[in-house]
Formats: C-alpha cells, sequence, structure tokens
C-alpha cells in the first residue's frame, strides 16, 4: 500500500496526476462529439498544426497559449471552411492545411537553432514538467468546455447528429461550429505539455469508443467517456511511475488497453446474446 | 391571396453546372404537392433552396411575399430521406423527437414535465408512443419515417418538407405514410414532398410537380400525368391509365406493345370498355 502511495509524495506527481485526470476528462469529453462526427483524424491533425503555431509564437516572442491557441483555431477554422466551399473532404482539407503547418514549425527549428525551449515536450508530453499554473489552465478549460457543452447541449447533439437538419430547425450550425473549433483548439493547446502533440488523438478517441460499445444513450456516452478518460490518466500516471515508462504513453496504453478488454467483453456477450436466441428458437 | 412560399425564375448551378434553371413555383397555404422527377432532376436540390440550405445563384424566394436568403422566415420542419440518417448514432427514439423543440426550449440540456409530456402526446398521435425508449436503430422503415414525422410535428410547423418520404419502404407503408400526410393536410398543414412513386403521388397527392432541372408540368395529378408530360421528365414513353377514379402510371418496356400493357389490378379481372387516345387508356368496368 504504501509503494502504491509512495509517488505522491512528490509535488511534481501530485501535479502531473491532476494534469492528467483533467486531461483524461477534458479529451474524454470533447471526443463523443469529435468521434460522433466522423472527425477522429481532426485531433491529430490540428494537434500538428498547433505545434506549428507554438514554434511562431516562440519566433516572434509571444505569449505561447495565446499564439498556439489562435494558431489552432485559424487551423480549424481554416479546414472548415476549406471543406465546405470547395469539392476537397474534410479529411484531405485537414491532411494539407495541418501537415503544412506542422512542417512550418519543423522548418523554423531548423532554421532557428539557437531556440533553448525544448519543443520534445510539445511533442511527446512531459508532465513531470508540469507547475501548478499548468494544472489551473487545464481544471479552468475543463471548467469552461462542461459548462459551454451543459449550455449548447442540445444545439449541439442536434448538429453532430444531422448538422444540416439542424440548420433547418434553427440551430445555428456555422456559429456553434466555430464555437466547437475554438473548443478544440483550446483543449489541444491545455493538454499538449500532458500528453504530447503525437499522442493527444488516442486520448480524444479511445475513451469515446470504448463508451460507445458500453451504451446507446448520448448523455451516458458523454459520462462514460470522461470517466474513462479520467480514470485512464489516474491508472496511466500510476503506471508510468512504478513501471518507469514515459507518462503520456502509458496513459494512451491504458485506455487502449481498457479498450481492447471492453472489446472483447462486448464480443462474447453478444455471442452469448445470440446462443441465448438460438436456444429459445 | 398570397403564396406561403413562391420562387421567381429560381437558378441554381454547382460548379458551373446547372442543376434547376427557370424555376416559378407556387405553394398556396394548406396545399399538399408533391415534386416528382427521374434521379438527377434536381428534386433534393430544389427541396434545400427552399429550405435554406442551399442559396439560389439567381432568382428570388418568398415566404409569406417577403423575399428570403438563407433560413426561411416562417417555421419550417423537414424530414430528411432515411437513407441519410445514421442509425447507429446513440439516441432514443424520445430524444430525436425532442430534437424538434430546438428552438423553442430552454436552454437546459433535458426536456421539461410539459416538453416530455409534449413528446409523448406526438408520438401518441402517430400510433409509436411505446417505442419511445428504444434506439433508433431497432425500428422498422415505417416508424422510423413516423419517428421523423414526429420531430417534425413538435416543431409546430406552418409547413412541413419531405425527402423521399416513400423511399425505403413497403407499399403498405407506403400507402400508411401517404394517408397520414393527407390526415395532416386536411387538418391545414402546408405539405411539400419529394417521391419516385409517381403512382402513389398520383392517387394521394393533390398537387404534382413535374421536374427536370425545369418545371415540365404542375397541377392536379389527372391534368399532369399524361404521358406527353411524363414523356417530357422522364424521357421514355409512358402509358396512364384510369380506372375507377384511380390512376396507374406505367413505363412502356422496350419492345412491347401498349395492347401488351393492359393491367388488370383484379386477379382474373376482364375490362370490358376501354377508350384509347394516343398513348392513353381509359377502362370503363371490370367485371371478375
Amino acid at each position: 500500500m504504501s509503494a502504491l502511495l509512495e509517488p505522491f509524495q512528490y509535488s511534481f506527481f501530485r501535479y502531473g496526476t491532476l494534469a492528467a485526470v483533467f486531461a483524461g476528462a477534458l479529451c474524454g469529453l470533447l471526443g463523443v462529439y469529435i468521434v460522433l462526427r466522423g472527425m477522429s483524424y481532426i485531433g491529430h491533425g490540428l494537434s500538428h498544426a498547433i505545434f506549428g503555431g507554438a514554434v511562431v509564437s516562440y519566433v516572434i516572442a509571444i505569449n505561447f497559449y495565446l499564439g498556439a491557441g489562435l494558431w489552432g483555431f485559424m487551423a480549424a477554422v481554416l479546414i472548415n471552411q476549406t471543406s465546405r466551399r470547395t469539392k476537397i473532404n474534410t479529411d484531405a482539407a485537414i491532411g494539407v492545411i495541418t501537415t503544412a503547418s506542422f512542417a512550418l514549425g519543423v522548418a523554423l527549428i531548423s532554421r532557428y537553432r539557437r531556440f533553448t525551449r525544448s519543443f520534445d515536450a510539445a511533442l511527446f508530453g512531459n508532465i513531470l514538467g508540469v507547475a501548478w499554473t499548468d494544472v489551473l489552465v487545464i481544471i479552468g478549460v475543463t471548467i469552461m468546455v462542461a459548462l459551454i457543452i451543459f449550455v449548447t447541449y442540445k444545439q449541439l447533439l442536434f448538429m453532430t447528429f444531422n448538422s444540416e437538419v439542424a440548420q433547418v430547425y434553427g440551430v445555428n450550425v456555422r456559429w456553434l461550429d466555430t464555437l466547437f473549433s475554438l473548443m478544440l483548439a483550446t483543449v489541444l493547446i491545455a493538454t499538449m505539455q500532458v500528453l504530447g502533440v503525437t499522442l493527444i488523438a488516442a486520448a480524444l478517441v479511445i475513451p469515446p469508443i470504448c463508451a460507445r460499445l458500453l451504451t446507446d444513450s448520448f448523455h451516458r456516452m458523454l459520462l462514460l467517456s470522461t470517466l474513462i478518460g479520467a480514470l485512464t490518466g489516474f491508472i496511466g500516471m500510476n503506471l508510468s511511475y512504478h513501471l518507469d515508462l514515459a507518462s503520456g504513453a502509458t496513459i494512451v496504453l491504458t485506455q487502449a488497453s481498457i479498450f481492447v478488454l471492453i472489446l472483447l467483453i462486448s464480443s462474447i456477450r453478444k455471442q452469448a446474446g445470440r446462443r441465448l436466441m438460438h436456444t429459445h428458437v | 391571396m398570397e403564396p406561403l412560399l413562391e420562387l421567381r425564375n429560381v437558378e441554381f448551378r454547382y460548379h458551373s453546372q446547372t442543376v434547376l434553371e427557370g424555376i416559378n413555383l407556387h405553394l398556396q397555404r394548406g396545399q399538399f404537392a408533391a415534386i416528382v422527377g427521374p434521379s438527377g432532376a434536381g428534386k433534393t436540390s430544389l427541396l434545400k433552396l427552399i429550405l435554406g440550405a442551399l442559396q439560389p445563384s439567381s432568382g428570388q424566394m418568398l415566404m409569406h411575399g417577403r423575399r428570403y436568403d438563407g433560413a426561411s422566415p416562417t417555421r419550417v420542419a423537414y424530414v430528411p430521406q432515411i437513407e441519410t440518417v445514421d442509425w447507429n448514432f446513440p439516441v432514443t427514439v424520445e430524444q430525436v423527437v425532442f430534437m424538434g423543440r430546438v428552438k423553442q426550449s430552454s436552454w437546459r440540456p433535458w426536456p421539461t414535465r410539459q416538453e416530455q409530456a409534449l413528446v409523448r402526446q406526438t408520438l401518441g398521435e402517430l400510433g409509436i408512443e411505446n417505442l419511445a425508449r428504444k434506439h433508433i436503430r431497432d425500428l422498422s422503415g415505417g416508424q422510423q419515417q413516423r419517428v421523423f414525422l414526429a420531430r417534425a410535428l413538435i416543431a409546430a410547423p406552418e409547413l412541413l418538407v419531405l425527402d423521399e418520404p416513400t423511399t425505403g419502404i413497403d407499399m403498405h407503408t407506403t400507402e400508411e405514410i401517404l394517408h397520414l400526410l393527407g390526415e395532416l393536410n386536411r387538418s391545414g398543414m402546408s405539405i411539400l414532398m419529394t417521391t419516385h412513386d409517381i403512382n402513389a403521388a398520383a392517387n394521394h397527392v393533390p398537387w404534382i410537380v413535374c421536374l427536370n432541372k425545369r418545371l415540365t408540368a404542375q397541377g392536379s395529378p389527372e391534368t399532369v400525368f399524361t404521358p406527353e408530360n411524363l414523356e417530357a421528365t422522364y424521357g421514355g414513353e409512358f402509358m396512364v391509365v384510369r380506372h375507377q377514379g384511380v390512376l396507374f402510371i406505367q413505363q412502356k418496356p422496350h419492345g412491347h406493345s401498349y395492347h401488351d400493357l393492359i393491367p388488370h389490378p383484379v386477379p382474373g379481372a376482364v375490362v370490358d370498355s376501354a377508350t384509347e387516345t394516343g398513348n392513353e387508356r381509359s377502362f370503363g368496368t371490370l367485371s371478375v
């Protein structure tokens, strides 16, 4: 027992765990809309785009959160507009815009070699370097996103179900889409340091698909996905400490393991259900 | 009387391709109209223009005499093609129906008691109250259509717009849905729908609009469904048969004469008199 509690005596671990729990919950919550809208690839793409924004904001010496946030938001809006106004599909628009943005970041790093800041943290996450202010930012973003989802719940649900029909029924889809892009960019920036650009996409997708396998109800899916995100954040952090593994990767691997477990259980239940039906027939 | 909906010389182009041209259409309050035409005729595009989901390239659209561009200025409810619905989406029947109140209800995520009662009442009116808690995937084609009709009705619309409500459902359910729409229309609701099923439209819908990029004919089924109008709309040759007030429309298959195509709606029935004008045959009485 004391071995399990041992890491909590270190403040870096306590901050890191808090950040991982809230980051997991946040990604799980917003991820439900991303998965149900068939936009799973956007988390992956936007996180790469934001990396470009992070480097640019460093080069022109503006606040990281502001620079990278604006960059990510612009990228999301640009993806939406490109797919809406041209023949280009969303996945292709994501591929072009976000990869170009990521390439810009890499190009700038190679050009300005005088960087003192390590961008490894942005790429792979550095949860042990999380400060109390970072934890506060993640908690603040979680509360803000939860409040927005609470207030726009019905509109967001309708838009996610069928955006074209929602518009006819009076939902301001364009405005809501922009708000969603803004939320997504904010979530990605807030969680970047915990999970890293390369792993955020998994945190946005795995908890919602686990929840989807467990329920047919939308609001239950939101709750379950948030819970799975938070729980895997906590378990992943502890495993990473005890197994001496990278924290971001361990959190994602924990989520993937839970997904496999749920998938197995639901397949067994489905097979048992079929067998029971055959017996009754 | 000022029409509920009016389209004046509307044209719609998509990526330099003309989808609709010269559309002049009137829909009076309380009218029930069906837009018919072949695949690719622009039926769904026309509906989307009316709904404000697409913008016309030129021309004017008016609702209650007021020009509009984008969102419709009146309460319009829309029932999409059931093929466009994601049936695996995690929602129940009552949640789908409640979506119809998105504009009128409070900011709270959950429905109030009155709203819950309204959902139940609307489902009850359509005879599907027992399905309220079912997942939408677990419904038959007719039930699915009724659920989306319930979502439209709960919005208390002035104009009900349906895209292919009879696609993907059997003949009996088609009959039921069109009968239901007829009842709604008799209670005063204006209805505009598209359909591929010209026989069902001919016998259930009082106003027909034939479309193939442009309007080829509009009027009552008796005046619109002539072999000439059908040929202008669909291409190919058609035979129209009237029997005891029921219209039967049949496209002439290749290599058959019209004389091979006399329909016998009742097995063993004999047609005792028939007149023929061009491609149109009218029958007297049937004896069985």
